[in-house]
């Protein structure tokens, strides 16, 4: 009983960071029709942001983090602004081609600058647990999941509350009515990409404080969002997050109690399961159902 | 005051062109209805006054500046306001929310201003647009144009889809809202409704404009009659 509790407990912390990963996917996704395979890339340029940040001046992966999102969100926003604005009305294939291909540029350029070896960034307190009843839970991972917690909260609210929220979600609603507001839609699209790699970056330098990254694992990241986008119910936000524990928790128990090499298998199991029982997935109605597709 | 002025306006689809040198005018406050047969070319006519498709000759002048070729966002933002056909609200999301849009160019947020004009959706705000009626999605999309205090509103096909009794409410609105000084250009199927409605009318027939007037002047005239209006013992 103990090691279930632990198991879940362990799933769902992971769940939260997985999920502050793959809202950015999501959301880019809902609102520009554009599946982006460097994402996981975007994780770990935040995480080896953190990481020079830490070794330079010793700064907290914490604070890391923040600035890893900045350092993201402009990056995410140049991206977008002159690279995939270009191609976002084509056909989904050429989006795929040239995401593929910046992901690509990415993880080989990151190999190169900061050599394939894992690293981690140690801090005192990561690896100090704290006892809640016979379950030890490490203060990192129960940090990093209240701060992924918290971001996705953030995001969804600045998403239905505020002014520039409205805008893109109206935009990936219905390009052309949206331009007719006079909202300028590529400024729009922009936004959204920097927002979504700013979380990315975020999470990166938080996978960083809990645990080991090299550059390979962006391949790894980019399909979990993958996986838990569609798990979660297509742009929808809260969607994610759901999407994220669930698939946190499941591969905690499929590595409790299988094989090492299922917990892939069983994590594809369950959005098969998942997408038969429920095709618009966990969070039921996708957000977006009524988009238009840009003409 | 001439407010706008499209002269000798040519524009189409890639090769395909659509009108072939169209001039109209709209003062400050007028209703102008502008009507047709399906194909004729009101739409791309709106499109091309709110920058959606390119002028390939003549020129767009509006309040005082030409506005040949400018993108949708800068002609929203000079106070066009262009209501599409199928009203294309954001379907996802409430009325308040739509109308909070609607407001974006100017950061316009006076929604009780045109909840005035449009009463009925005082009591729909907080619902999903996609669920209204579709007298209320028309009067939500008019009153989404109007939340930029544009000069000049361009309704396509207002009286699409919605039963007769909804248009003429709606459509009663339309001097009210000339009164406050925002000029309405109507694009209409209904050439009885949209001449009834407007001080001067254009006729588009494929591209050219066929015949223009004082509204009053267009309703008897026997060609208009024959084409439009259809009226039981006419053109025999």
């Amino acid at each position: 009983m103990t090691s279930f509790l632990q198991a879940t407990s362990y799933g769902l912390l992971q769940g939260g960071l997985l999920a502050m990963i793959a809202i950015g996917f999501s959301l880019v996704w809902g609102v520009m029709n554009v599946i982006n395979l460097s994402h996981g890339a975007y994780v770990l340029l935040g995480a080896y942001i953190a990481w020079e940040l830490h070794a330079a001046w010793g700064l907290d992966p914490l604070l890391g983090a923040v600035a890893a999102g900045l350092v993201m969100f402009g990056a995410g926003y140049a991206v977008q602004r002159s690279l995939i604005n270009q191609v976002v009305n084509a056909p989904i294939f050429l989006t795929l081609l040239l995401t593929f291909g910046l992901q690509l540029v990415l993880v080989q350029g990151m190999a190169v600058v900061f050599s394939a070896d894992y690293r981690s960034i140690a801090t005192w307190y990561a690896s100090e647990s704290l006892p809640i009843g016979d379950v030890r839970v490490p203060s990192g991972r129960l940090l990093a999941f209240g701060v992924a917690i918290l971001a996705t909260v953030v995001l969804v609210t600045f998403m239905r509350r505020t002014r520039t929220g409205l805008a893109i979600l109206a935009t990936g609603m219905d390009r052309n009515a949206a331009r007719l507001m006079g909202i300028n839609a590529r400024h729009a699209y922009a936004l959204t990409a920097g927002i979504a790699a700013a979380l990315a970056g975020a999470a990166g330098a938080l996978v960083g404080l809990v645990g080991t990254f090299s550059p390979p694992d962006a391949a790894r990241f980019t399909l979990l969002s993958f996986v838990i986008s569609v798990l979660g119910g297509l742009g929808n936000m809260y969607g994610a997050l759901l999407g994220g524990l669930v698939l946190g928790v499941v591969q905690a128990w499929a590595g409790q109690y299988l094989p090492g090499t299922w917990v892939n298998a069983v994590a594809f199991a369950v959005l098969v399961a998942v997408l038969i029982v429920r095709p618009s997935g966990l969070a039921g109605r996708a957000f977006y159902e009524a988009r238009v597709e840009a003409t | 005051m001439t407010l706008l002025q499209v002269a000798g306006l040519t524009a189409g689809y890639g090769r395909v062109e659509v009108l072939h040198g169209v001039d109209l005018t709209v003062a400050a406050g007028e209703i102008i209805a502008l009507v047709g047969a399906n194909g004729a070319g009101k739409t791309t006519l709106l499109r091309s006054i709110s920058g959606q498709v390119a002028a390939t000759a003549g020129r767009i002048c509006f309040a005082g500046a030409d506005i040949t070729g400018h993108p949708v966002e800068s002609v929203v933002r000079r106070g066009v306001a262009h209501v599409p056909e199928g009203r294309r609200l954001f379907a996802g999301l409430t009325v308040r929310d739509n109308l909070r849009l609607g407001g974006w160019a100017t950061r316009g947020t006076d929604i009780d201003r045109v909840l005035g004009l449009f009463p009925p959706l005082a009591a729909r705000l907080t619902q999903v647009a996609g669920t209204l009626s579709g007298g209320e999605q028309q009067m939500c999309a008019i009153a989404r144009g109007l939340m930029n205090r544009p000069k000049l509103i361009m309704i396509d096909e207002l009286s699409l889809g919605l039963a007769p009794v909804v248009v003429d409410d709606i459509v009663r609105t339309l001097p009210d809202i000339a009164a406050t000084g925002t000029a309405v250009l109507l694009v209409e199927q209904d050439v009885d409704i949209a001449l009834s409605v407007s001080t001067r009318g254009y006729v588009l027939e494929t591209g050219t404009i066929a015949f223009t007037g004082p509204s009053a002047q267009l309703r008897t005239d026997s060609r208009i009659q024959r084409a439009y209006l259809a009226r039981p013992g006419d053109g025999r």
